[in-house]
């Protein structure tokens, strides 16, 4: 991976109201030619932080810098350099998609035309109707060619699926790979864990203002916790797992259990070692459930006393 | 890129102005054709007389009730006493289309993501849109012009005719400014329109309250109303006033600084 930050925040804050932040401290490096996935629930930050990034919003405390330039000082210059499609996307309802077009040429200039125009034909967007016209898809799909046509350094796309139908967002997510494939960053915000699974290298979480974690995506759903299956020749040995390290969320169906595991395998394998064990399987936690566990009121990674569910 | 915006603007903006010119236009007309002859403004300006002159000052009027016998007398009143209040509805609505409606709307987080300096939205957008105030009293005048043309027992001095109609944009191009001003600080388009109507209205009524009462406070408060150093029967008498003109053009640009300053150092959208 490239080492340098395309994006990097110091101790970025900002709070709306006294004492409540919508950001805090965030500390945050995205590297070039990196596709950087930024996963938080509504309200978690993820826009507020966008936002700063743009100079729309100026921080409380804290700095950062973007393409190596300040972002309050040098707000010109970095947009030049960038494109951003905003969460809630709105435009001139008066005007149509090609003349919302024509406008940020003017202002952007050097836009590559012959780019602009396999973007609208690969998103299948009809730059002929008025915004007013266009469902959420489309308007969109108007944001997203906006945002890439000038073939940007940096990409800032927040929520960028947002009312696509499944086949466009696997033709956003082949762009998006060619745009990475081309050197250039992304810098995707999104609650849909599957697309950041797909796209990103590494992914941000955010939750109320604060940054859990950093991981790659791989990492992620290989540090914490796995899922285990051991089928027994004879019946499982539920009583053995009480107490165990690291079990929780055990089922038994007939001679199979299943439980989740954090941390080693040896206590467990101890714990059942007395049996004939036929089979073990271990499965990656999807990105969902590591989400749920950074987002979840009991954080299920603790040893807990093993809950046995017995199907019938 | 200077001057994008401009244009955007002027493209974006022509048909509201043509629809604001046809319809001050017609209304202009309108005032001047419905009279058949000088001798019925005499008739007129006799009937002012005989009013009490308090209520006649409330509808704008002067305290020289024979000038309402002449033709320029006439226009004044019914034409250069009102259109101020007409323009100034255009430019709260031109105030609002600079920054407030788009940030409202969340229009204005595209418009700055682009590479566009915000003091430019504000600065491109006020000179489009006086370009537009402009427009409109220039075919306020030519409709002006055309109803004393197929008017011949109306005989106006044209000269006056021209400075009342020029007389009407530094106070136009106030109320946009101030609109912007309201715009910008507040932040919610709502709050920003409905001030600058109590703005208008309040600026009207004092002056006119106050015109009619030369004894009491508020006729020296009048001096803040916008509409004092507006004037338009003045104007037709003695013309232009170069103070008066200098009064709004400034507070016009302390408005649009003020606004620049403002918009350039605060959160958008929030």
């Amino acid at each position: 991976m490239a080492t340098t930050a395309v994006i990097q925040t110091e101790n970025l804050t900002k709070a709306y109201t006294r004492g409540k932040y919508a950001l805090e401290n965030l500390n945050l490096r995205v590297m070039e030619g990196e596709i950087f996935g930024y996963l938080g629930p509504n309200g978690a930050g993820k826009t507020t932080t966008i936002r700063l990034l743009l100079d729309l919003i100026r921080p409380d405390m804290g700095h950062a810098t973007v393409l190596g330039m300040d972002a309050q000082k040098d707000t010109l210059k970095i947009r030049r350099k960038l494109g951003y499609l905003p969460g809630e996307l709105n435009l001139w309802d008066n005007m149509i998609g090609k003349q919302v077009l024509d406008y940020v040429i003017r202002v952007r200039g050097g836009v590559d035309a012959n780019y602009m125009r396999q973007l609208i034909e690969r998103l299948g967007l009809d730059a002929k109707l008025k915004v007013r016209q266009y469902s959420t898809g489309n308007k969109r799909k108007l944001g997203l060619v906006v945002a890439m046509m000038s073939k940007p350094e940096l990409l800032i796309l927040d929520e960028p699926t947002n009312g696509l139908d499944p086949l466009v967002q696997q033709t956003l997510y082949q762009i998006l790979a060619e745009v990475k494939a081309e050197g250039r960053t992304i810098f995707m915000s999104s609650h849909n864990l599957a697309e950041v699974q797909t796209n990103c290298d590494r992914v941000g979480i955010l939750r109320n203002g604060l940054l859990k974690t950093v991981e790659s995506v791989h990492q992620l759903r290989t540090t914490d916790f796995q899922w285990v299956t051991i089928r027994f020749r004879n019946a499982v040995p539920v009583s053995h797992l009480a107490g165990v390290p690291g079990v929780s969320d055990v089922s038994v169906h007939d001679n199979t259990l299943r439980l989740r595991l954090a941390g080693d395998f040896d206590p467990l394998l101890r714990a059942v070692g007395d049996q004939y064990i036929v089979d073990i399987d271990t499965e990656e936690p999807s990105l969902e459930e590591v989400f749920l566990t950074f987002y979840g009121e009991n954080n299920k990674q603790k040893n807990i006393e093993p809950k046995v569910e017995v199907a019938k | 890129m200077t001057g994008v915006i401009f244009m955007d603007t002027l493209r974006r903006s022509w048909r509201t102005v043509l629809w604001w010119s046809l319809g001050v236009g017609s209304i202009t007309a309108l005032q001047i054709v419905a009279i058949p002859d000088a001798n019925a403004i005499r008739q007129i300006g006799e009937l002012l007389e005989s009013m009490p002159p308090a209520m006649l000052q409330l509808f704008g009027a002067g305290s020289d009730m024979s000038f309402y016998s002449t033709p320029e007398g006439y226009l004044s009143l019914q034409f250069f006493g009102f259109i101020l209040l007409v323009f100034a509805i255009y430019g709260i609505f031109a105030g609002l289309n600079i920054t407030i409606n788009e940030e409202d709307r969340g229009i204005m987080d595209v418009v700055l993501s682009l590479p566009t300096p915000r003091w430019q939205v504000v600065v491109e957008r006020f000179a489009a849109y006086t370009v537009n105030v402009i427009v409109i009293v220039l075919v306020t005048f030519l409709f002006l012009w055309g109803g004393l043309l197929v008017t011949p027992a109306l005989q106006v001095n044209m000269q006056r005719m021209v400075e009342g109609t020029i007389n009407i944009v530094p106070g136009t191009l106030l109320t946009v400014a101030i609109t912007m001003l309201l715009g910008v600080t507040v932040r919610r388009r709502g709050a920003a329109m409905t001030l600058a109507f109590v703005f208008v209205l309040g600026s009207y009524f004092l002056d006119t309250i106050g015109r009619s009462a030369s004894e009491s406070v508020i006729n020296q408060v009048r001096a803040i109303s916008f509409f004092a150093y507006y004037n338009g029967e003045n104007v037709i008498k003695n013309g232009l006033s170069l103070f008066d003109m200098t009064v709004l053009l400034g507070a016009t640009v302390i408005a649009l600084v003020l606004s620049v300053f403002i918009f350039q150092r605060r959160d958008i959208g929030v």
